[in-house]
């Protein structure tokens, strides 16, 4: 396939977190505000005036100031992200929104306010917590949407000023949709035998979508989209299996080519950062307000393990079934930052349960935020290439 | 390696053992009182085996984490070595209601356990996962509560070292790794294992204390098979906008508890155990009162034991639980007025915080023998101390969602930083001089604080040591290793001499 248009631009726009929309964006006099989670709805933060930026930290190296503060037994996201705020790398925030869900994620938003960080650059910058449910009662729900009023509109209305009507809010949710829409268009592709898109490609995308500012992203997602509308792709594809990545944080499109060199094309994207869930359009039901249909449409969609409902607990596994389906995936991979208490026993789970109760074969890996043995990861994906292809051998069915 | 041999005050050991030849010469009086109450918790633990012979013999051959209780009588001797005068009389009254409550609990267990048969309690009992205080069992009295999780690995484990990591090995072997909390996953070794009874009529699963131990949850839901409720406890405990959420969430479980059992929530019950429990927290500030003086004569380990009982299994229900509150009381009053030093050794003060190791929950009785470091304080303690609406049915349901809000552990690593730093506010509030902070390699929430910590500790000048431990697993930090931290400490930081040589380093890696 001749390359994407816009591919070497995108990964030039993911070097840095500060890129040249960002900064183009701050120039016009609009908020950036930083968020981690997908409990913090990337729609609060586009409203008029503001662009949300998600947490990563790219060409961080060391973490050794960060790892005083935090040690060396904690996720290494968490660190790599104090590392950088504390290098400077967040100062042009406005705020950063977040959410006590991931305790070390957490701890890490929480050396922004013990370090005093950004401060000394923005006076007003604030960080603001978000209590979130674990389980997706009606009172949960509104709970939800409660402190989202809190801490997320009513901060940024009272230290900034930013509308956050109800006719404000539809209006971001109006944006975010049309975003949504067209980042799922080009996903779609994936579901094609022979599609015109690698999962490389489309991590490339969704992450450009979330990392830069709606407005300035929007023009090049729209060119993307056209462009594969007539992209060729190789006769034959160029896949050995399909397989469906799950997991917990991963703003490494380098990881997904890595996976992908080794024959699996990765058809689909369930981990914090990807766009399954976290590009579905919200939908305002009769009677709902906006702020009612947003707080209801992540607590629907989340598929983090923090939830403790059966209905999520199955409904999680469910979910990567249906992927499968959907996206017609030969098998899945479960990878978990190393010290992720959650993706840790929601990969175990899934390794335990996927094949024997779902039908979908499943390995499940554990890995840094910088991946530096990518040859025992390469190997142990080759395997399990191999395996799937044992697989379909058995079953008559054709490779690729 | 040349095998460590014994000598000096651990000469009554066997080498690499926590068995003793013969007893500890307390002098006279003291040896005598030690005897003597020795002889009635031996009576208490034969209480386990006496009450239902055959079930108990069948628990015995069947669960791995039962058999470290026979050796409880080690237990209660390791915990209260230091102790002396008063001291040693409140240890082992202590001790004595601790264990007399944990095997009526056993015995509970065990009772309501189908696996032994059908019977006709296990339907009564509502099972409360770690760290959820099951105060609202008051509100049900024909309905009795079992505290899940500590009996099967954390106090197996504190009885003898090596009982808990057979757990942990397990869940290792499926899959989880070793780095996740030890608390947490051992009990999802003691579910995959099947060592989980077969009992309840409902649970009621816990959020606290960590993001660990939300995730074990459906391990343990899914092996238990009786209906559960999860535990969603608000994480910012401090906003009050999340009292409407957390109140909800009690009136789920007290329906869902109805809807289990067909019991209907008894009001006046429930204030009555209401009652109960806020005599006990009064009785726990005016101790911590006298805790400043230095004639406080409790020794830290069966007092830690003591206030994590009274929080997590008792709440107001175990009616003795205040009693010897009050006797405690008593007793410790006489010492800070007539000025008796019954820690006459104590040459710091410290302040004790995080998780203690379930395979050396002695560890201050040794800091205290060896180096003259009295506990006096205990920042898992500080957990809930809030006194409880005695009348008011909405405040009374609120003062319990802020009790499992601010269970043990989870009062100090949730809701903020600010909660952990309050150790600083606590060191001084003491008198201490000294901080040791049990430094649990799997805790998240405390090791990511670990350099503001310490950045504080040095600009206020307090010595503050870590102490890594891996709460379950001997294997990975023995007790030595434990010991040789502290040691280095105190030679080269604090610059000091030990009181006693011989327990500088010593071997009990095969003790219980």
């Amino acid at each position: 396939m001749r390359d994407l248009r816009y591919r070497v631009y995108f990964e030039n726009l993911l070097e840095e977190v500060k890129n040249e929309l960002v900064d183009k964006a701050l120039e016009d006099g609009k908020l950036a505000l930083g968020y981690s989670c997908y409990y913090i709805p990337e729609v609060l933060m586009n409203l008029d005036g503001c662009f949300s930026v998600r947490l990563r930290a790219p060409g961080v190296a060391d973490t050794a100031i960060a790892t005083y503060y935090m040690s060396e037994k904690t996720c290494m996201y968490s660190r790599s992200i104090l590392e950088l705020a504390i290098e400077g790398g967040y100062n042009f925030f406005s705020a950063l929104l977040s959410t006590e869900t991931c305790g070390m994620m957490h701890r890490s938003h929480e050396h922004f306010e013990m370090l005093d960080l950004v401060k000394e650059q923005n006076e007003k910058f604030f960080v603001s917590h978000v209590d979130a449910p674990f389980v997706t009662k009606d009172y949960a729900v509104k709970h939800y949407e409660k402190q989202l009023k809190k801490h997320v509109l009513d901060r940024l209305n009272e230290v900034y000023g930013v509308d956050v009507s109800d006719e404000a809010l539809r209006k971001a949710i109006e944006k975010h949709n049309e975003l949504c829409r067209i980042v799922t268009e080009i996903g779609n592709y994936r579901k094609l035998s022979n599609p015109p898109l690698t999962g490389y490609e489309f991590h490339l995308i969704e992450l450009v979508s979330e990392c830069c500012p709606h407005d300035l992203i929007m023009p090049y997602l729209k060119e993307t989209l056209e462009e594969l509308k007539t992209r060729v792709a190789d006769k034959d594809p160029w896949y050995r299996v399909r397989v469906v990545l799950a997991g917990g944080e991963n703003d490494d499109p380098d990881f997904t080519k890595l996976i992908e060199d080794s024959g699996a094309f990765v058809v689909a994207d369930r981990y914090c950062f990807g766009s399954l869930p976290g590009r579905e359009e919200i939908e305002i039901r009769d009677g709902e307000t906006a702020l009612n249909a947003i707080a209801r449409h992540y607590i629907d969609t989340n598929e983090c393990p923090r939830f403790m409902n059966p209905e999520k607990v199955h409904g999680r596994k469910q979910y990567l079934k249906k992927l499968a389906e959907d996206y017609n995936a030969d098998g899945l991979i479960v990878q978990q930052m190393k010290f992720c208490e959650y993706w840790e026993y929601e990969r175990m789970y899934c390794q335990q349960v996927m094949e024997s109760d779902y039908g979908l074969p499943c390995m499940g890996i554990e890995k840094e935020y910088i991946n530096t043995s990518t040859g025992q990861l390469r190997t142990r994906f080759q395997a399990f290439v191999e395996a799937l292809e044992l697989k379909k051998t058995e079953r008559g069915e054709q490779h690729g | 390696m040349a095998e460590k041999k014994n000598f000096g005050s651990r000469k009554r050991f066997y080498n690499g053992y926590e068995l003793a030849r013969y007893r500890k010469w307390k002098g006279f009086k003291d040896s005598w009182v030690d005897f003597k109450e020795w002889l009635k918790e031996k009576k208490i633990s034969g209480e386990l085996l006496k009450a239902d012979p055959v079930r108990a013999f069948k628990a015995l051959t069947y669960y791995h984490w039962m058999a470290p209780y026979l050796g409880s009588g080690s237990m209660v001797d390791r915990t209260i070595d230091d102790a002396h005068g008063e001291a040693l009389l409140i240890a082992h009254k202590y001790m004595q209601f601790l264990l007399k409550s944990n095997v009526e609990a056993l015995i509970k267990i065990l009772k309501s356990d189908e696996r032994f048969g059908e019977n006709e309690y296990s339907k009564k009992t509502v099972i409360f996962e770690q760290d959820a205080s099951p105060i609202l069992i008051g509100g049900f009295p024909n309905l009795q509560n079992a505290v899940e999780e500590p009996y099967f690995h954390i106090l197996a484990t504190a009885n003898d070292q090596h009982a808990g990591h057979y757990f942990t090995d397990i869940i290792d072997s499926y899959g989880l790794p070793s780095d996740s909390c030890r608390n947490s996953s051992a009990i999802c070794g003691v579910a995959i294992d099947d060592q989980l009874p077969y009992y309840g009529a409902c649970l009621i699963t816990s959020n606290a204390p960590c993001d660990s131990s939300v995730m074990n949850s459906s391990i343990v839901e899914r092996r238990l098979k009786v209906p559960s409720i999860q535990g969603c406890t608000p994480m910012r405990w401090k906003d009050e906008d999340t009292r409407e959420y957390a109140v909800a969430h009690v009136k789920e479980v007290i329906k869902f508890i109805e809807d289990c059992t067909g019991e209907t929530f008894d009001w006046d019950a429930f204030f009555e155990t209401v009652r109960q429990y806020n005599e006990e927290t009064r009785i726990q500030h005016e101790l911590w009162e006298l805790a400043k003086s230095p004639y406080y004569p409790v020794p830290s380990v069966p007092n830690l034991l003591y206030r994590s009982f009274q929080l997590s299994f008792s709440s107001g229900l175990n009616k003795e639980c205040a009693k010897i509150g009050r006797e405690m009381l008593e007793i410790c009053e006489k010492c800070v007025r007539e000025k008796i030093n019954v820690r006459p050794k104590t040459r710091y003060r410290t302040l004790v915080c995080g998780a203690p190791s379930s395979y050396y929950m002695h560890f201050s009785t040794w800091m205290y023998e060896c180096w003259g470091v009295n506990t006096v304080a205990v920042l898992n303690n500080m957990s809930h101390h809030e006194f409880i609406s005695e009348d008011d049915k909405e405040e009374a349901l609120w003062g319990v969602a802020q009790l499992w809000e601010q269970a043990i552990m989870r009062r100090h690593l949730v809701g903020g930083y600010e909660n952990l730093l309050e150790m600083f506010e606590e060191y001084e509030r003491f008198n201490c001089d000294m901080i040791v902070f049990y430094d649990d390699i799997t805790c998240k929430g405390s090791k990511s604080m670990t350099g503001m910590i310490q950045d504080i500790a040095n600009e206020r000048n307090i010595p503050l040591v870590w102490i890594s431990h891996d709460l379950i697993d001997p294997r990975a930090i023995p007790r030595n290793e434990m010991r040789k931290q502290f040691n280095d400490f105190m030679f080269s930081v604090m610059n000091e001499k030990p009181l006693d040589e011989s327990l500088l380093d010593f071997d009990d890696s095969k003790g219980w």
